[in-house]
C-alpha cells in the first residue's frame, strides 16, 4: 500500500487538488466539498456534479479518498450522503503537491516576481 | 423524494459510469443545488440548466483512461460494456478535440452544411415535381397519362412534338376508342377562379374533370357523391365537388355543406360532395373545386380546351394496347379534318393528313413532369428540353457538384488536420491504441460533424427549398410542406455518406502503416503520399468550380442570346388583340379597330402603332404556300411556313431589323416580306430582294419580295427558324390587334382607355390586352433563374473552394517555417519566398482548371440542348471561368504566402 510513490500522482488537477484539500479539515459530504471550495475561493472554482464525482471517483480509486462512516449531529444532514475522508496516501500527496507548488512559489520569488504587483505586471 | 423532481432527467443524462457509483449522490447534490439562491425563479431556472447542462458534457468529455470499470459479472456483459465505455470515451475523445479546433471544425461544418443544405432545397424540389406521385391516387403507378407524339418527318425542318393535352374532339374518340377495355379520366390544368358563394367572393383553383375521373383514380368521396350522367358545365343542373383541404379552409368542414352553391363565371353549380382527405388533383398546383366536364357536349370554347387524358391499366400489354388504340382514336380525328378541309384548302388538307399518319401515342406517367418517360426517347427529349422542369433538373446537377466540392474540401481540411495531429496519433499508437481504435475515432469525429452539418443542412434546406420553389415554378401552388419526409431522409442520408467520406480519409493517411514509425521521421515521410491526396482534392475541387463557373456564364450568354434572337423591343411592345378564340363571335370591324388605333396613337408615351393579324410571336397562320419563281415549290418546307398580314410600320413598331430593302407600304397589295431564313432557303447564295414569287396568298400573279428582316422566334423563344412572310393587310385579310410601342408607365392608362373602348361593344375579356414582355415571361424565367441560380452556385464553389485552398496553403507555409527561415537567413528576398510559396498554389489551380475546361469540353453534347444559341465551348465564358478562379486563388494564396515571406528567420529556425 505504501509502495506508492506520490509523485508519480503529481501534478494534481486543480479540482481534485480543491477536493483533497478540502477534506484536509475534516470528513465531508460531495455537496459540502463544493460549498466550501467555492467559498473558500471566492466562487472562482465551481465543481458542478459531474465534475467533483469524476474526480472523486478518481481519487478514491487512486487510493487518496476514502468513504468514511456516516456521522451524525449536524443538522441537516442525513443518512443519504456519502461521507468521504482523506486516506494517508491522499494526505502525503497533498502535502507533496503544496510543497511542489511552493518550491514553484519560492522559485518566482527568487526570480525577482513580484507576487504582489497587478496581474498586468 | 419530491425534491428530486426537478432533477431527475438531469440526472439520466450524465455518463453511466458516473451513475452506477454515484446516482444517489448526484441526485441528493443536484436537489440541493437546485435549492441555492442564484437559481431561484424563471431567469434561476434558465441558469440552473445552462450549468447543470455544462456540467453533463464536461463529465462526458471527462473519461480519464486509467478509469476502468472492472467488475465482471458475465463475460459478455463486460465485451457489451466495455466496449460501450470504450464508444463514449471515444465520443468525448472526438468532442474535446473538435472543440480545441473550433475553427476547423466551424469550417468544415458550414461547408458541409452548406453543400448538403443546397442539395436537400433541391431535392425537395425535384422530389416534389419528378418523384412525388399525386396523394390520394390507388395505385399511381398504374395510371397512364396519354401523350401524343408527332415526330420529325424526314427532310422537313419541323420540330417534333409532344401533345400533352387534348381538345374535346380527340379526347371523345379516344374515350370512344379505348373506352369498354381501360378506365378513363380527363381532366383541365387547374385554373384561378373567382367564385361567389352566399357571403361573398373568394379565389379557387378550379378544375373541369370527367365522370369517370374519380373512379378511375380510385379516389373516394368523403361525403356526399361524384358526378353521374350528363352533369357538365352545360347540362341541366351542373354540380360540383370541393377538395378537402378547400372544404375545411373555406367551409369550415361544415357539415351542411352539401346542397349549397358556388356561382364561377355566371354558371350556378350545385354541390354534391368532397372528395378524400389528401387528394388535390393530379397536377402540381393543388384543386380546390373539380366541375364537371361533359366533353361529349363539345363547348365551344372547349375547341382548343386543354384537355388532359389518363387511363389506368396495370400490364404492360395494356399499355400497349392503350397506345395503339389512342392512337387510332387520334389519327381519325384528324382524317376527318382533313376530310373537312379537303375543298377548301387542299394543302392544309394533305398536311393534316401526313400529320394524322405520323401521329403516334405514348403512355407516360402520371406525374406529369416526367412525360412519356423512357418509352420514346425523342418524345422524352422534346418534353423535357423546354419549362421550368428542365431548369429544375440542371439545378440538381450543379448542387451535386456543389456537394461534392463541399466533400473535396471537407477532406482536404481533415487531411491537413490529421496531418497537424500525427504527432498525437503517433504517441497514440506508441502507447498501444489499436488501429481499428483509432479509425474508429477518425469516423466517429466525422459522424459528429456531419451530426452537425446535418442540423445546419436541414436549415438550409428548409429555407432554400421554399425559395427555390418560389423562384423557380411561382405559378405553382404548392401542397404540402418543403420538408418532406423524404427530404429529410435524404439530407440526413447524405450527411451519414459525407461523415462517413470525411472520417474514412484521415484513416487512408494511416493506413499505410507508416503512423507506428517513430516520431521524428514524420516530416520527411508525410512529405510523399498525403500531400498528393491533398493536392488531388485541391484539383478536384478546382475542376468542380471551373465547370460550375463556367456553366454559369454558359447561360448568361444564353440569356443574352435569346434576347438578340427574338428581335422584338420585347420591353416596349404591347397589343390589343381580338383572338378568335375569345371573340364569341369571331368577328371583329376592322374600321373600329382603325380608328381605335388612331386615337392610342395620339396619347402621349405611345410611340407609334400598326395593325396586324397577329400579335408578334402570336404563332402565324400556317396555311399557304408560296413558290419558287419557276412555280416549283418546297413541299416539304410548307409545314413550317407562317404568314402574317400586317401594316407598313410593323417592324418599325415593334422593332424588327429590316436587314435589306425596306418595309410594305400600306397601300400596295403584291408586295411580300420575308425572313433572312426564308431568302436563304428560296435562294441559296442569290438574291431575294426584288424577286417574285408565286402564291395563292394574295390577288396577284406573284408577290415581289420587297425587304428581308432578320430572322425571330414565331411562338416560343425556344423555336428554331421558320420561313416567315409578311403580307399587306387587305379587305379580305383584314387586322385583328393593334400593335403598340408605349412606355411601360403609361402602358396600364393606355390598357384601360383600350378597355373602355371595346368591352361595351364585345364584351369583357374579348380582347387580350398585354405587354410582350408579360407574355414572355414564363418562357423567359427559366433562363433568367437558370442564370441567376448558376452564378449563385458558381460563386458559392469558388467561394469554398478558396476556403480550401486557403487552409491547406496556410498549413503547408506553416509547416514549411523552417525551411523558409532557413532560405531567408541565406538571404532570400521576400518576392523570392512569395514567388515560390505561390508558386505550388497556382500550378494546383491551374491544373484543376485545366481539367474543368476539358469535362466542360467533354460535356459539350449534353450542355449544348441545355442552352440557347451559344456552344458550350464558347471561349469567352472559358477564360472567364477560369480567370475568375485563378484570380481568386492568387488572393487566397497571398496571405499565406506573405505571412511566410515576413517570417523572423530566428524564430522558424526555433520551430521544430
Amino acid at each position: 500500500m505504501t509502495e506508492v510513490d506520490v509523485h508519480d500522482l503529481l501534478p494534481l488537477t486543480p479540482a481534485s487538488l480543491q477536493i483533497l484539500l478540502s477534506l484536509s479539515d475534516g470528513v465531508k459530504h460531495g455537496y459540502g466539498i463544493k460549498r466550501e471550495v467555492e467559498e473558500r475561493t471566492s466562487g472562482r472554482l465551481q465543481l458542478g456534479a459531474g465534475t467533483l464525482y469524476s474526480a472523486i471517483q478518481r481519487l478514491t480509486r487512486d487510493g487518496l479518498v476514502e468513504e468514511a462512516e456516516h456521522r451524525s449531529g449536524e443538522e441537516g444532514e442525513t443518512a443519504r450522503w456519502r461521507y468521504y475522508r482523506l486516506t494517508p496516501l491522499g494526505r502525503r500527496t497533498l502535502l507533496a503537491e503544496i510543497r511542489r507548488l511552493e518550491a514553484d512559489v519560492q522559485a518566482a520569488r527568487a526570480k525577482g516576481l513580484s507576487l504582489d504587483a497587478g496581474e498586468g505586471a | 423524494m419530491k425534491r428530486r423532481d426537478g432533477v431527475s432527467h438531469w440526472l439520466r443524462l450524465y455518463p453511466a459510469r458516473l451513475r452506477a457509483e454515484y446516482e444517489g449522490q448526484i441526485a441528493e447534490y443536484l436537489a440541493c443545488e437546485r435549492t441555492e439562491e442564484r437559481y431561484r425563479g424563471f431567469l434561476g431556472a434558465v441558469r440552473f440548466s445552462l450549468h447543470a447542462g455544462l456540467d453533463v458534457v464536461k463529465a462526458h468529455i471527462d473519461a480519464p483512461e486509467q478509469l476502468r470499470v472492472p467488475e465482471p459479472p458475465t463475460r459478455a456483459r463486460i465485451s457489451f460494456r466495455q466496449r460501450l465505455g470504450d464508444f463514449g470515451r471515444d465520443v468525448g475523445y472526438a468532442l474535446r478535440s473538435l472543440l480545441r479546433a473550433p475553427a476547423f471544425t466551424a469550417t468544415v461544418v458550414l461547408t458541409l452544411a452548406l453543400g448538403v443544405g443546397v442539395n436537400g432545397a433541391v431535392f425537395s424540389l425535384v422530389d416534389r415535381v419528378f418523384l412525388r406521385a399525386p396523394a390520394g391516387v390507388v395505385e399511381p403507378e398504374s395510371v397512364h397519362r396519354i401523350y401524343g407524339w408527332l415526330p420529325v418527318i424526314a427532310d422537313s425542318r419541323t420540330q417534333p412534338f409532344v401533345h400533352p393535352d387534348f381538345n374535346a374532339a380527340q379526347v371523345d374518340s379516344i374515350r370512344a376508342a379505348i373506352a369498354s377495355l381501360h378506365p378513363l379520366a380527363a381532366w383541365t390544368a387547374t385554373a384561378l377562379d373567382t367564385l361567389e358563394r352566399d357571403g361573398g367572393e373568394l379565389e379557387a383553383y378550379a378544375s373541369w374533370v370527367s365522370q369517370d375521373y374519380f373512379p378511375t383514380l380510385g379516389v373516394v368521396s368523403a361525403r356526399g357523391r361524384f358526378f353521374s350522367d350528363g352533369e357538365g358545365k352545360h347540362s341541366e343542373s351542373p354540380v360540383a365537388v370541393l377538395g378537402h383541404a378547400f372544404w375545411e379552409r373555406a367551409f369550415a368542414s361544415d357539415p351542411n355543406v352539401l346542397g349549397k352553391t358556388l356561382v364561377a363565371d355566371s354558371v350556378t353549380y350545385t354541390i354534391v360532395g368532397v372528395a378524400q382527405a389528401g387528394f388535390s388533383g393530379l397536377d402540381y398546383d393543388g384543386t380546390d373545386v373539380f366541375f364537371g366536364l361533359d366533353e361529349r357536349l363539345i363547348p365551344a370554347e372547349w375547341r382548343s380546351a386543354q384537355i388532359r387524358v389518363a387511363a389506368r391499366t396495370s400490364s404492360p400489354a395494356g399499355v400497349q394496347q392503350l397506345e395503339r388504340l389512342a392512337a387510332q382514336g387520334l389519327r381519325g380525328v384528324e382524317l376527318e379534318r382533313a376530310a373537312g378541309l379537303q375543298a377548301r384548302a387542299p394543302q392544309a388538307a394533305a398536311n393534316a393528313r401526313e400529320q394524322g399518319a405520323g401521329l403516334r401515342v405514348f403512355a407516360g406517367s402520371i406525374v406529369s413532369a416526367r412525360g412519356v418517360g423512357d418509352r420514346a426517347p425523342d418524345a422524352k427529349r422534346a418534353w423535357l428540353s423546354a419549362g421550368s422542369e428542365s431548369v429544375v433538373r440542371r439545378i440538381g446537377w450543379v448542387s451535386l457538384a456543389l456537394l461534392l466540392i463541399a466533400c473535396a474540401n471537407a477532406a482536404c481540411l481533415l487531411l491537413v488536420r490529421t496531418s497537424r495531429r500525427q504527432n498525437e496519433i503517433a504517441i497514440r499508437l506508441a502507447l498501444g491504441i489499436s488501429r481499428k481504435r483509432l479509425h474508429g475515432q477518425f469516423l466517429i469525429e466525422g459522424m459528429l460533424l456531419a451530426a452537425l452539418a446535418g442540423a445546419g443542412a436541414l436549415l438550409v434546406g428548409w429555407i432554400g427549398g421554399a425559395a427555390l420553389s418560389r423562384l423557380l415554378m411561382p405559378e405553382v401552388r404548392w401542397t404540402g410542406g418543403v420538408l418532406h419526409e423524404r427530404v429529410i431522409a435524404v439530407i440526413l442520408c447524405t450527411s451519414v455518406a459525407v461523415g462517413l467520406v470525411a472520417g474514412i480519409t484521415p484513416s487512408l493517411q494511416t493506413q499505410v502503416g507508416r503512423l507506428a514509425i517513430s516520431l521524428r521521421s514524420r516530416r520527411e515521410d508525410g512529405a510523399r503520399r498525403e500531400p498528393r491526396l491533398r493536392a488531388g482534392l485541391l484539383v478536384l475541387q478546382a475542376a468542380l468550380s471551373v465547370i460550375l463557373l463556367a456553366s454559369a456564364g454558359l447561360f448568361v450568354r444564353s440569356l443574352v442570346k435569346i434576347a438578340e434572337f427574338l428581335e422584338y423591343d420585347v420591353d416596349q411592345v404591347a397589343w390589343v388583340y381580338a383572338s378568335p378564340t375569345t371573340l364569341p363571335t369571331g368577328k371583329v370591324d376592322p374600321a373600329a379597330l382603325r380608328s381605335l388605333g388612331t386615337l392610342l396613337a395620339e396619347q402621349p408615351g405611345v410611340n407609334g402603332i400598326a395593325l396586324a393579324s397577329m400579335p408578334p410571336m402570336g404563332g402565324g397562320y400556317g396555311s399557304g404556300i408560296v413558290n419558287l419563281p419557276n412555280g416549283d415549290s418546297l413541299p416539304e418546307l410548307s409545314r413550317s411556313t407562317r404568314f402574317y398580314r400586317v401594316s407598313g410600320d410593323f417592324f418599325e413598331v415593334t422593332g424588327r431589323r429590316v436587314v435589306r430593302g425596306r418595309s410594305l407600304l400600306d397601300d400596295e397589295t403584291d408586295a411580300i416580306v420575308m425572313n433572312e431564313f426564308a431568302s436563304q432557303t428560296y435562294f441559296p447564295g442569290g438574291d431575294a430582294l426584288g424577286q417574285c414569287l408565286p402564291t395563292y396568298s394574295i390577288d396577284a400573279q406573284c408577290a415581289r419580295v420587297v425587304g428581308i428582316v432578320a430572322d425571330a422566334p414565331w411562338s416560343q423563344i425556344t423555336d428554331k427558324p421558320t420561313l416567315q412572310f409578311y403580307l399587306p393587310l387587305t379587305e379580305k385579310a383584314p387586322p385583328r390587334a393593334i400593335v403598340l410601342r408605349v412606355d411601360r408607365r403609361v402602358w396600364p392608362h393606355i390598357a384601360e382607355m383600350a378597355r373602355a373602348e371595346l368591352e361595351p361593344a364585345y364584351g369583357e375579356g374579348a380582347f387580350e390586352i398585354r405587354r410582350m414582355a408579360d407574355r414572355l415571361d414564363v418562357q423567359l424565367r427559366p433562363w433568367r433563374v437558370g442564370s441567376q441560380l448558376f452564378s449563385v452556385f458558381g460563386l458559392l464553389a469558388v467561394l469554398v473552394t478558396l476556403v480550401g485552398v486557403y487552409s491547406v496553403t496556410s498549413f503547408v507555409v506553416a509547416q514549411r517555417t523552417h525551411e523558409i527561415g532557413i532560405r531567408i537567413a541565406l538571404g532570400a528576398r521576400l518576392s523570392d519566398v512569395l514567388r515560390e510559396v505561390l508558386r505550388g498554389g497556382v500550378f494546383v489551380l491551374s491544373l484543376g482548371a485545366l481539367i474543368g475546361l476539358g469535362v466542360v469540353v467533354m460535356l459539350n453534347k449534353v450542355l449544348t440542348p441545355l442552352l440557347y444559341g451559344v456552344d458550350a465551348r464558347d471561349p469567352v465564358v472559358m477564360a472567364a471561368a477560369v480567370t475568375t478562379l485563378v484570380i481568386a486563388g492568387v488572393a487566397a494564396n497571398l496571405v499565406p504566402a506573405w505571412r511566410a515571406a515576413r517570417v523572423d528567420p530566428v524564430k522558424a529556425l526555433a520551430v521544430e
